[in-house]
C-alpha cells in the first residue's frame, strides 16, 4: 500500500502547487493607457511618435492615389486604392459605402488623422496636467507642446483639405465629443490656429526634434518653424474648392507665411521599415501607374490628352528638358483596353524611380523623398505676388528657378502680365511638383476649376463614421450627385 | 488569492487517500473465479466484450474465442448478490445477478445485436457514466463503427452528416486544415468563434483539433448547447465535443493485438468551373490575336467575346485550372498495438499521412502521430491512467491555397505559365509575364510556389494523467492533470535573386515566426452514489483549475548581404524587423452535478457551476451557470403497442463564452516602438451567456427504428461585439468590445436509425439525420455593420438588429420593369412609359431596350421607395441540412455510403465576381449564343462586376448533396486466412475501396458549394477557397 500512499501524496502535491488561482493578469503586450499618459517617457513617445504616424498616414495610398487620378496626374486601370473607378471617364460618384472595395479612400484619411489627433490631445492633456518631459536636466515640455500643436494643425488641415466637413476637436473637447460637423472652411480655420500656436512655440527656440521622431533630417526649431509656415501657406492656398474661393483667399497672409517657409526641400528619409511614402512609391512604379497623358500634353501640346481609339500616339517631344529627365517613355502598356483606353499612357514618372517598387528592393523606399519641394513654397510666394499684383518681378524670378533652371525653357518676365505668370505657375506646379505632396495636383486643379466635370471636389465623411453616428450616408461626384 | 474551497477539495482528496491507504487490506491468495463464454444469437463467439462487476470494479474482456476468466479477491466475497454485466458495442448489454463464492463458477452470456444505440454509455455532461436510455439531455454519440469505414482526415470531418444539429464544412479544403463545425447555429457576430470546446480523453484541448488524427478515436460525444453543456460553464455555449481514444481495456487478456492499415489513393478536383474560351479582340489573318503598333490588343467594335483563342502554338488556349490542378497521390498508414495482462493494459499507435492536395509543385502536408495510452490497476480501490499523444505536422506551402487560387482562377488562358514568354523563356514560371497577354494579371502563381521555401511545422504534445480512488462502494475520487502543448514554427525563404512581378531580381527575403502555447488543467472530482429506497442519486463535485500561457515571436528581413546562406546572420541588419507577444490566461471553476434516477423511469439532473476567469473584466470576474433537466421513460410505466422505448425529456441551462485576451485592457498599441491608439479596453466585459431550453423525444419502435426529435431554443445574450466608435469623437479609438448583442437560435433536429434487413448473411441499416436552424439577431447595441469575408474580400455580411444571420446587403439588379416604379426618381412615371425605354434582356435583367447587345447595355440597379439602393440580396441560412448514412453487409462484404447536403440558402460567388474583372469567367463567353442575343463584355465587366460591390448577379442557390463517403470492403474472414495457412499469424484481413467527396449534385456554378469564409458556416461566400477535393483510394487492413 506504500505505492498508493505515495501516489496520493504526489497527486495532492501536484494539485496544490500547480494551481495558481490568481485571476488578475496584466497585458504585457501593450502599454497601459493610464500609465502612458502619466509617465513622462511614454508621453514623449506618444507625442513624438505621432510625427511618424502623421508622415506615413498623410502619404498613404488612400486617398493619395485616388486624388492623383481624379486630378489626372497619375493614371491606372487597376482597381486598387480607388484608382480605377475614381478615374472613370465620364466621372462616376465616389462609392461611399462601408462595404465598398474603395471604402479606404475616405475611411483611411478620416480614421488615421483623427487617431493621431486624439493621440496628440492625450499628450497635450498630460502636459497640461503637469507632466514634465526632460532631456537630461532640461525641461523640454515646450518642444513637445509645439509638436502636439503641429500634429493638431496638420491632421485638421488634412481633414479640411480632403473632406467636405469634419469635427473640430482638441484636448479640451469632452469624450465623446458631440457629433457636430463643421464645414471645411471652419475646420481649416481651426487647423490654422493650431499651426499658429506651433509657430509661436517654435519661434526663436534652439531645441532640435530627436532623429528618432523626425527621421534624420536635422529638424531644428528653426527648420520646424519654416515647415509650419509652409504648411500654413499651403492650407490657405489649397483649401478653396473652386476659382471663386481661390480669388477670395487672403493672399497677403499666404505670402506672409510662405516667406518664412522652407528654404530647402522637406524630404524625410525613407528606410523602408519606419519611414516611407507609400503613395509616392506607387507613383514611381511604372508597372502600377503612369503619367496621365494630360500632363504629357501640357509639355507637348501636340500630344493628345488620351490615346486615340486605343492606338499609341506618336512619342511626345518637348522643349521642356524635364520630359527627358523626369519622365520615361514606356513601350508597353500594363492596362487592359477593356477597362477604357483613357487609362493608357506611354509615360512613367522617373524622377525618383529607385524609390519605386519596380526597382531593386535594395533602393525601394530608401533615401530622401521630397514631400514639399522648396519650389512649392516659392511658387506660393510667386502666386501671392501675382494675385496681389505687388511684386511680379519676384514672381518671375521664382518661376524661372525651375522653369529655366531645370526645364531649360524660355524665361518668363514681369512684363508678361499676371495671366501669363499665373499660367506659368500652374505649369510649374504640374510638372516640377509632380508626385510630391499627396493630393497636391488635386488641390491645385480643384482650386482653379481644373478637374474634369462631375469629379468630386472633396470626399464625403466616410459611411462608416456616418453609420456610427446614426447619420445618413451621402456622396459626391458623377451624374447624380453634387460635386461639392 | 487562493480560493479556500479549492484547498478544501484538495485536502478532502488527500485525506481520503490517506484513509484508504491506512486501512489494512488482506492480501487474498484465493478468491472467486468467474469464467464463461460470450456468444451472439447465432452461437458465434464475441471477442472483446467487456465483463464487469461494476460495484467491485472487477472484470475483464473476452478472448478471440469469446471466453473470459477473472478473479475476485476473498474480501469481496460477502455472500451478497452482485451484478455481472457483459457488454459489447453493437450488442445490447446483458446483466446477470450472481453470488460470489470461493472457487470457480461459470456464467455464459448470449448477446443480441442492438437495434439501437440507446444502450451505449455516455460520460460527458452527466454526473456519472449513464446509458443513453437514461440521459436527460441531448448527447449525440458517434462511435468507431460510424467513422472507421472511411477514415476522415480529422475528427471534425468525420462528424459530417452524422450529428443532427451540426453543420460541418471544410471552409478551407487545403490538406491538413481542420473542418469547421457549428452546433445549432452561431453565438457571435464575427468576433470570437463558433467552435465547440474540444475535450480529448478528459483534457480540455486549448488548441482544438490541430494535428489530431481520427484513427484512434473510439467515440465522440457531442453536447450541442447550454441545455446540455452547462457542466462546462463559460466555455461551452458553442457545445462540447468529447473524444475518447482507444485503450487496451477491452483487449483479450494476454494477447498482443496488432493492427496495420495502409491507404493509397489519388486526390483530384471534383468540379472545374467554366472559363473564358473566347475573347473580344480582333484577330490577325493567321487566327492569332492582332496586336497594334503600340503593342496593344484591339477590341472588336461589338465587344462580343466570341473569337476563339488559337488552338495550336505557344499561345493556344489552356484551361489553366485543369492544367495546374493535377491529380496527386496521397498515402495514409496506421499501425496500432495493444496488450492487456492482469492489472496493466496499454494501447499504442502510429499514424502517418502524406497529402499533397491538388496544388502542383509543393510536397504538401505530412503528419505523424504517436499515441500511448496506459491503464494500471494499483489496488482494487486505486487505479491510474495515462494518455499521451505526440503529433508532428509539416507543410511546404500547400496551405498557401487562397493566394494561389486567386491568381490561378484569373490567369490568362493563352499563356503557358511554365514558360510565359515563349518556349525559350529562361525563367521557369516567370513572374514577368508579357503585358499584352497578361493585362491586369495577378502574377504567376507558380513562381512563388516553386521559388519560395516555405516550412510550416506544428508539434502537439497532449497528455493526461488520472488517478482514481474508490475508498468505498459509494464514493470515488479522481484527480487528473492534463497538459496541451502546441508549438508552431513557420519560415519563408526567397533567396537572393528572387524575381519580383517585373522580373527584377531582388535581394531576397527571409521570415520566421514561432509560437508556443502551453495549457494545463487540473481537475478534482468527487462522486458519491447513494440509493434512497428506489431513488438512485449520483453527486459529483468538481474543481477545475486552468492555465494557458502563450508566447509568440517573429522576425523578418528583406535583404541578403550574403547569398546562399538562408540565415538572418547573412542579412542586412537594417532590414530586420522583429515582434513578439505573450499572454497568460487563468480560470478557476467549481461545479456540482446531481443526478437522480427513480427506477429507470423518472430521471433528473441539476448542475450548478461558478467560473472565475482572468478573461472576464475586472468588474465581473465570476459568473454562475446552471442546468436543470428531467426525463420520463414512458414505456417503463405504460405498455405502448409497437414502442419498445419512449422517453420524453426537457432541459434548460446556461453556458458561456469567454472574451479574448486583449478585450478588457485599456491600452495603447505599440508598433515599431511607436505608441498609438486603436481599441479601447472594456473592464466591464463579461462572458456571453447562452440560455437554452430543449425538449426531446426518444423512441424505439417496431423493434427496428430508433428515433430522436429535439427542439431547442436559445438566446446568447451579451454576445461580443466590436462596437464601432467614432475615432473622431472618442479621441482616437475606433472600437470597443462590448457585451452588446443578443443572438437567438431555434433548432429542430432529428435522427432515425434503422435496420432495414437483418439476416444471417445480409444486413442493411441506415441513419438519417436532419436539422433546421434559424438564427436571428434579437438585439444589436451598435449601428448595423458588415463583417469581412476573408482573403481578398470586402466586408459584405450584414449585421443589423432584427435581421437573420448570414445575410448580404448590396445592389439588386431589377428583373422586372415594374420594379423601377419603386425608385423615387421615377415618381409620376407610368409603367407603360418605362416599358418604352426598358425591357428584360434574355439574361433576365432589366436594361435599356435600345442598349441590348451594345457595349452600353447595363443592368438597372433597384432603388426602393425610400431612395435606398443597398438592399438585402442574399440569405445564407439553409432550410435544412441532412445526412444519410447507409451500411450494407453481405457475407464478408460491407458497402457503406454517406450522402449529406444542404437544402436552400444561398451562396455568394465572390470568386466569379473577381473573375469578371479580367474576362476570365465562362459567363462572359458569347461563342455559344446566337448572333442576335450576344452581349458585350461591358455588361459583365462593368455592369454585373459592380466595382466588386456585392450584387444580386453573384448570389446563387446553395442547395447541394454530396456523396461524401463511400466504401466497399471485403473481410477475408478467419476461415479463409486459415485456409491459406496464415491462421497462426493473421487474425483478420480486410481490403477496401474508399472514396471521399466523390460527387456533388448542385446548381452552384463555383468549384464547391461547401463554401464559407472565416470558418463560419453562416458566411456562405466562395472567395478563392481551396476546394474540398475528391479522393479515391484502396485500403488494406491486417490484424495480427
Amino acid at each position: 500500500m506504500k505505492t498508493s500512499k505515495q501516489l496520493a501524496m504526489l497527486l495532492a502535491a501536484v494539485a496544490t502547487t500547480a494551481c495558481n488561482t490568481d485571476l488578475k493578469i496584466a497585458d504585457l503586450n501593450a502599454p497601459d493607457a493610464a500609465r502612458a499618459v502619466s509617465n513622462a517617457g511614454d508621453v514623449q513617445t506618444l507625442i513624438g511618435g505621432g510625427i511618424r504616424l502623421w508622415y506615413i498616414d498623410s502619404n498613404n495610398v488612400d486617398p493619395g492615389m485616388a486624388m492623383s487620378v481624379m486630378a489626372d496626374e497619375l493614371t491606372s486601370s487597376y482597381g486598387n486604392f480607388g484608382m480605377r473607378f475614381n478615374s472613370n471617364e465620364p466621372r462616376i460618384a465616389y462609392n461611399n459605402s462601408s462595404s465598398a472595395g474603395d471604402g479606404a479612400v475616405a475611411n483611411d484619411p478620416w480614421r488615421f488623422n483623427y487617431a493621431i489627433l486624439g493621440q496628440a490631445d492625450d499628450g497635450l492633456k498630460a502636459l497640461a496636467r503637469g507632466v514634465k518631459i526632460m532631456d537630461g536636466s532640461t525641461d523640454v515640455s515646450d518642444e513637445y507642446e509645439a509638436i502636439g500643436r503641429f500634429l493638431q494643425g496638420a491632421t485638421l488641415s488634412n481633414i479640411a483639405l480632403i473632406f467636405d466637413k469634419g469635427f473640430i476637436v482638441d484636448e479640451n473637447s469632452p469624450i465623446p465629443a458631440p457629433a457636430t460637423f463643421s464645414p471645411y472652411k471652419d475646420v481649416a480655420t481651426a487647423a490654422l490656429a493650431k499651426l499658429d500656436q506651433a509657430i509661436a512655440l517654435s519661434a526663436g527656440k534652439t531645441w532640435q526634434i530627436p532623429d528618432t521622431y523626425f527621421t534624420a533630417i536635422n529638424m531644428t526649431a528653426a527648420n520646424f518653424n519654416q515647415l509650419l509656415n509652409t504648411m500654413a501657406a499651403q492650407l490657405l492656398a489649397y483649401t478653396p474648392r473652386m476659382q471663386s474661393e481661390t480669388d477670395a483667399v487672403d493672399w497677403a497672409r499666404v505670402r506672409a507665411y510662405a516667406v518664412k517657409g522652407i528654404d530647402h526641400d522637406f524630404a524625410p528619409i525613407g528606410d523602408y521599415n519606419n519611414w516611407w511614402t507609400d503613395w509616392a512609391t506607387y507613383a514611381n512604379t511604372p508597372s502600377w501607374t503612369r503619367v496621365d497623358m494630360r500632363v504629357i500634353h501640357e509639355m507637348d501640346p501636340n500630344s493628345p490628352v488620351e490615346f486615340p481609339s486605343c492606338a499609341t500616339p506618336p512619342r511626345a517631344t518637348s522643349a521642356d528638358a524635364r520630359l527627358a529627365s523626369d519622365f520615361a517613355f514606356q513601350s508597353s502598356i500594363p492596362f487592359s483596353s477593356a477597362r477604357g483606353c483613357y487609362h493608357f499612357s506611354s509615360w512613367a514618372y522617373a524622377r525618383e524611380l529607385p524609390y519605386g517598387y519596380d526597382s531593386d528592393a535594395a533602393t525601394q523606399q530608401i533615401g530622401p523623398y521630397p514631400m514639399i519641394r522648396k519650389a512649392e513654397n516659392d511658387l506660393l510666394i510667386a502666386e501671392a505676388d501675382v494675385r496681389l499684383g505687388s511684386n511680379l518681378a519676384e514672381a518671375a524670378t521664382l518661376i524661372n528657378n525651375t522653369r529655366v533652371g531645370r526645364g531649360n525653357l524660355t524665361p518668363v518676365s514681369a512684363g508678361a502680365g499676371a495671366p501669363a505668370l499665373l499660367a506659368a505657375i500652374q505649369y510649374e506646379q504640374s510638372i516640377e511638383l509632380f508626385a510630391t505632396g499627396p493630393g497636391l495636383a488635386y488641390y491645385n486643379r480643384r482650386r482653379m476649376n481644373g478637374l474634369q466635370p462631375q469629379t468630386p471636389l472633396h470626399l464625403p465623411v466616410p459611411a462608416k463614421e456616418l453609420q456610427t453616428d446614426g447619420l445618413p450616408v451621402y456622396t459626391f461626384g458623377g451624374p447624380n450627385n453634387p460635386d461639392h | 488569492m487562493r480560493t479556500p474551497l479549492a484547498y478544501r477539495l484538495i485536502a478532502l482528496t488527500a485525506s481520503l487517500f490517506a484513509l484508504a491507504t491506512a486501512a489494512p487490506v488482506a492480501q487474498a491468495q484465493e478468491g472467486a473465479t468467474v469464467t464463461g463464454k460470450v456468444t451472439n444469437a447465432q452461437g458465434q463467439p464475441i471477442a472483446g466484450a467487456s465483463i464487469i462487476i461494476t460495484s467491485l470494479n472487477a472484470g475483464t474482456a473476452t478472448t478471440v474465442e469469446g471466453t473470459y476468466t477473472f478473479r475476485v479477491s476473498n474480501r469481496n466475497i460477502t455472500g451478497r448478490a452482485v451484478s455481472l454485466t457483459a457488454r459489447r458495442i453493437g450488442f445490447s448489454p446483458v446483466t446477470k445477478q450472481i453470488t460470489l463464492v470461493s472457487g470457480s463458477q461459470t456464467v455464459d452470456f448470449t448477446l443480441v445485436q442492438d437495434v439501437t444505440r440507446l444502450n451505449e454509455i455516455v460520460t460527458t455532461g452527466v454526473a456519472g457514466a449513464t446509458s443513453l436510455k437514461n440521459t436527460t439531455i441531448s448527447i449525440t454519440k458517434v462511435s468507431e463503427d460510424q467513422i472507421k469505414n472511411v477514415p476522415a482526415s480529422d475528427p471534425i470531418a468525420a462528424l459530417a452528416g452524422k450529428v443532427p444539429g451540426a453543420i460541418v464544412m471544410s471552409t478551407n479544403g487545403a490538406p491538413g486544415q481542420t473542418a469547421s463545425i457549428q452546433l445549432r447555429g452561431a453565438t457571435n457576430l464575427g468576433l470570437g468563434n463558433n467552435s465547440p470546446l474540444v475535450v480529448i480523453d478528459g483534457v480540455i484541448s486549448t488548441n482544438g483539433m490541430e494535428g489530431i488524427s481520427a484513427s484512434d478515436i473510439v467515440s465522440m460525444e457531442i453536447l450541442k448547447g447550454a441545455a446540455s453543456a452547462n457542466t462546462y460553464g463559460s466555455q461551452a455555449a458553442n457545445g462540447v465535443i468529447a473524444i475518447t481514444t482507444n485503450r487496451g481495456k477491452s483487449l483479450a487478456e494476454g494477447k498482443l493485438a496488432i493492427t496495420g492499415r495502409t491507404e493509397l489513393g489519388t486526390s483530384s478536383v471534383g468540379h472545374f468551373i467554366p472559363l473564358m474560351e473566347h475573347h473580344p479582340y480582333v484577330l490577325a489573318p493567321d487566327g492569332s490575336i492582332l496586336v497594334n503598333a503600340g503593342g496593344n490588343r484591339v477590341i472588336k467594335p461589338d465587344h462580343y467575346a466570341d473569337n476563339p483563342f488559337p488552338s495550336t502554338g505557344d499561345n493556344q488556349f489552356r484551361n489553366q485550372l485543369q492544367t495546374w490542378l493535377p491529380n496527386r497521390s496521397y498515402e495514409s498508414d496506421y499501425i496500432s498495438m495493444g496488450y492487456r495482462q492482469d492489472k496493466t493494459n496499454f494501447f499504442s499507435s502510429f499514424s502517418r499521412d502524406v497529402d499533397p492536395g491538388v496544388l502542383p509543385i509543393v510536397q504538401g502536408y505530412r503528419r505523424q502521430n504517436v499515441r500511448l495510452n496506459v491503464d494500471q490497476t494499483v489496488t482494487a480501490k486505486f487505479d491510474l491512467s495515462a494518455s499521451l499523444l505526440y503529433g508532428h505536422a509539416t507543410d511546404d506551402g500547400s496551405q498557401t491555397g487562397t493566394g494561389v487560387f486567386f491568381a490561378l482562377l484569373q490567369s490568362p488562358p493563352d499563356l503557358n505559365l511554365e514558360r510565359p514568354n515563349g518556349p525559350n523563356d529562361p525563367v521557369r514560371y516567370n513572374p514577368d509575364m508579357p503585358k499584352s497577354f497578361a493585362t491586369n494579371d495577378r502574377g504567376n502563381p507558380l513562381y512563388g510556389l516553386a521559388n519560395t521555401a516555405t516550412v510550416n511545422e506544428n508539434q502537439r504534445l497532449l497528455g493526461s494523467f488520472t488517478a482514481r480512488f474508490r475508498p468505498t462502494t459509494w464514493l470515488s475520487v479522481d484527480g487528473s492533470y492534463g497538459a496541451d502543448h502546441a508549438n508552431n514554427y513557420s519560415t519563408s525563404l526567397q533567396n537572393r535573386g528572387y524575381l519580383n512581378d517585373s522580373g527584377t531580381p531582388g535581394p531576397g527575403s527571409l521570415s520566421a515566426s514561432t509560437d508556443k502555447d502551453f495549457s494545463t488543467n487540473i481537475q478534482l472530482n468527487t462522486t458519491a452514489t447513494h440509493d434512497f429506497w428506489n431513488l438512485a442519486s449520483t453527486t459529483r463535485l468538481t474543481y477545475l483549475a486552468e492555465q494557458d500561457d502563450y508566447e509568440a515571436f517573429n522576425t523578418s528581413g528583406r535583404k541578403f548581404n550574403v547569398g546562399g546562406v538562408p540565415t538572418f546572420n547573412a542579412m542586412d541588419p537594417t532590414t530586420l524587423q522583429s515582434g513578439s507577444s505573450k499572454q497568460t490566461i487563468r480560470a478557476n471553476d467549481f461545479y456540482i452535478t446531481q443526478g437522480f434516477n427513480y427506477q429507470d423511469r423518472y430521471l433528473a439532473q441539476i448542475v450548478g457551476r461558478r467560473d472565475g476567469s482572468s478573461l472576464f473584466g475586472t468588474a465581473a470576474r465570476w459568473k454562475n451557470f446552471f442546468g436543470l433537466s428531467g426525463a420520463w421513460r414512458v414505456t417503463q410505466d405504460f405498455d405502448i403497442p409497437g414502442f419498445q422505448e419512449l422517453k420524453l425529456r426537457y432541459a434548460v441551462g446556461t453556458a458561456g463564452l469567454r472574451p479574448s485576451f486583449s478585450n478588457q485592457y485599456e491600452t495603447y498599441s505599440v508598433s515599431n516602438g511607436t505608441i498609438s491608439k486603436s481599441t479601447v479596453g472594456n473592464p466591464d466585459l463579461q462572458p456571453a451567456v447562452q440560455r437554452e431550453t430543449e425538449g426531446g423525444i426518444n423512441a424505439t419502435f417496431l423493434n427496428r427504428f430508433d428515433a430522436e426529435i429535439v427542439s431547442s431554443e436559445r438566446r446568447t445574450t451579451g454576445a461580443f461585439l466590436p462596437v464601432p466608435l467614432s475615432v473622431a469623437l472618442t479621441g482616437g479609438y475606433s472600437s470597443q468590445v462590448q457585451n452588446a448583442a443578443t443572438i437567438a437560435g431555434r433548432t429542430l433536429e432529428g435522427s432515425l436509425n434503422t435496420r432495414v434487413i437483418q439476416g444471417t448473411d445480409l444486413n442493411y441499416n441506415f441513419t438519417l439525420t436532419a436539422s433546421r436552424t434559424r438564427q436571428h439577431i434579437d438585439q444589436l447595441g451598435a449601428p448595423p455593420f458588415q463583417v469581412g469575408s476573408g482573403s481578398q474580400g470586402q466586408a459584405i455580411f450584414y449585421y443589423r438588429q432584427g435581421e437573420d444571420m448570414g445575410v448580404i446587403y448590396g445592389t439588386r439588379f431589377d428583373t422586372q420593369v415594374s420594379q423601377l416604379l419603386d425608385n423615387p426618381a421615377n415618381a409620376g412615371v407610368s409603367l407603360d412609359s418605362l416599358k418604352k425605354v426598358y425591357s428584360v434582356n434574355d439574361l433576365g435583367y432589366v436594361v435599356k431596350t435600345a442598349s441590348i447587345g451594345l457595349p452600353s447595355e447595363t443592368p438597372v440597379k433597384y432603388v426602393d421607395k425610400t431612395g435606398n439602393s443597398t438592399v438585402k440580396i442574399m440569405e445564407g441560412q439553409p432550410d435544412f441540412v441532412w445526412g444519410f448514412a447507409n451500411t450494407i453487409h453481405y457475407k464478408g462484404f460491407t458497402l457503406y455510403g454517406l450522402i449529406d447536403g444542404s437544402k436552400g440558402g444561398q451562396i455568394y460567388n465572390f470568386s466569379k465576381q473577381w473573375m469578371f474583372q479580367d474576362l476570365r469567367s465562362g459567363d462572359i463567353d458569347q461563342s455559344g449564343r446566337p448572333q442576335g442575343s450576344k452581349h458585350a463584355y461591358d455588361l459583365y465587366t462593368n455592369g454585373f462586376y459592380n466595382a466588386l460591390d456585392a450584387d444580386s448577379y453573384f448570389v446563387e442557390n446553395g442547395t447541394y448533396a454530396k456523396l461524401r463517403e463511400l466504401s466497399l470492403s471485403y473481410d477475408l474472414g478467419t476461415r479463409f486466412i486459415s485456409q491459406i495457412g496464415l491462421g497462426n499469424t493473421i487474425r483478420g484481413a480486410k481490403i477496401s475501396l474508399i472514396g471521399r467527396n466523390l460527387h456533388t449534385w448542385t446548381k452552384y456554378s463555383g468549384m464547391d458549394p461547401e463554401a464559407a469564409s472565416n470558418g463560419d458556416p453562416n458566411l456562405r461566400l466562395d472567395g478563392f477557397r481551396y476546394p474540398t477535393f475528391r479522393q479515391v483510394a484502396g485500403q488494406i487492413q491486417l490484424d495480427f
